[in-house]
């Protein structure tokens, strides 16, 4: 049961002294949850995070807070001004200043805090992660067309015992390595201390060709090399560390 | 790669082998990609192997924005993860700030890199296949197709 021995010392203990009423739990009884949260924030932060995943706790919690004013303010058949039509915090203290009748009716439903915002996401378990980014052409018709030929090809392929696939492709690793966040004290940057150099021209690429009866068949890396550019005018420049992969080579160098 | 091709050629007797190159938009046109193969002089050799076992060489290119429908790309994710853990590792760091001489810390810096990459690829190369890359190419192979093409980025690779 995982529990810790003391309380179940403790639970022996109180059940010899007041029987079967000690087993029951009364930590919740007469204890009222109070939320702000109802089934329309649910479906708003929902439709909200579909289609934009990158909102920001503050800007869920302005356009919630804007949709609850717009709500109290068709309750009191107030008109809105004509140019609003998104959330605006600063619009939001103007109708308040302007109607002061709605000000206690607008409180009772505002959400004040962006941790709210952050327990409801928590309830609704919806986490923070890496965004993906989806090009814009990843799915237009054609794309679509000649992925789904490649899809039906492939499956076919796949489940055939008579082919062989080999799978093959490129990957680059960049030297500086370092997470995007990091722990300081309130009120100070973390710093991570990293070499005064672009990192781009110092990649190592990776090739690799994988099946999937076999796994990897093959692995090999193109660490940069030192070499010299030829200068315009036809002279070497200084020696200095390059890319040993170039793109026009993708394809050949597999045959090495 | 045609050292390990060959190394199955017995295995590849008979079959269809199909070398499926990445569609990524910069690596060039499909017939560009081919050429590039078929002038390698290994090539020929590599293609005259098969005949004497009875095999036939195919060569495509995946679809263009379709990383989940790529075998390559699983593998891609845990050589970076494999690598991006032992990055991390106190080993690796007393490593990296070894007492180098000026002038060398960066070619120090890639070495060490490169034993990472390398040592992580050793790993893979004696892996057995991973089944759940299989199974998830299928599931996406299978999503694609019911949804005429469409790739949905949302499912977790």
């Amino acid at each position: 049961m995982d529990m810790p021995p003391k309380t179940a010392d403790n639970i022996v203990i109180k059940f010899r002294r007041k029987g079967n009423e000690a087993t029951l739990d009364h930590r919740h009884e007469g204890h009222v949850v109070f939320t702000k949260k109802t089934e329309y924030h649910v479906r708003s932060i929902q439709e909200m995070l579909h289609w934009n995943s990158t909102l920001t706790l503050r800007q869920i919690k302005d356009d919630l807070n804007w949709n609850s004013l717009r709500s109290v303010l068709r309750e009191e058949k107030i008109p809105l001004f004509p140019e609003d039509q998104s959330s605006d915090k600063l619009k939001v203290a103007e109708y308040l200043e302007q109607y002061p009748g709605i000000v206690s009716s607008y409180k009772r439903v505002e959400i004040t805090s962006v941790q709210t915002i952050a327990n409801w996401l928590n309830g609704m378990i919806y986490t923070s992660k890496v965004v993906v980014h989806e090009k814009l052409t990843a799915n237009t018709e054609r794309a679509m067309a000649s992925r789904l030929r490649y899809a039906s090809y492939l499956k076919t392929q796949l489940l055939d015992m008579n082919y062989y696939i080999v799978f093959i492709d490129e990957m680059p690793f960049y030297l500086k390595l370092s997470r995007s966040f990091g722990r300081a004290p309130k009120g100070k940057r973390a710093v991570v201390k990293t070499a005064p150099y672009s990192d781009f021209s110092f990649r190592t690429q990776v090739a690799m060709a994988v099946n999937s009866e076999d796994g990897l068949i093959f692995g090999a890396r193109y660490p940069p090399t030192v070499s010299q550019a030829v200068k315009k005018n036809g002279t070497l420049g200084k020696p200095a560390l390059r890319p040993s992969w170039d793109k026009s080579t993708f394809g050949s160098t597999w045959m090495a | 790669m045609i050292r390990a091709l060959m190394g199955k050629l017995e295995s590849l007797k008979g079959k269809k082998v199909v070398l499926l190159l990445d569609g990524a938009p910069e690596h060039g046109k499909e017939t560009e990609l081919k050429n590039n193969l078929t002038n390698c002089p290994s090539f020929q050799v590599f293609a005259d192997a098969l005949k004497t076992v009875n095999a036939d060489l195919f060569i495509k290119k995946n679809a263009a924005n379709s990383p989940q429908l790529s075998m390559c790309e699983y593998y891609n994710r845990k050589l970076r993860t494999d690598a991006n853990v032992m990055r991390n590792e106190q080993s690796i760091d007393a490593l990296y700030d070894q007492e180098i001489p000026h002038g060398q810390k960066m070619t120090h810096r890639l070495n060490v890199l490169g034993r990472i990459i390398e040592r992580c690829l050793e790993k893979l190369r004696g892996a057995r296949p991973f089944a759940t890359c299989y199974g998830k190419l299928l599931f996406f192979l299978d999503a694609v197709i019911k949804k005429q093409g469409h790739l949905d980025f949302t499912e977790p690779m």
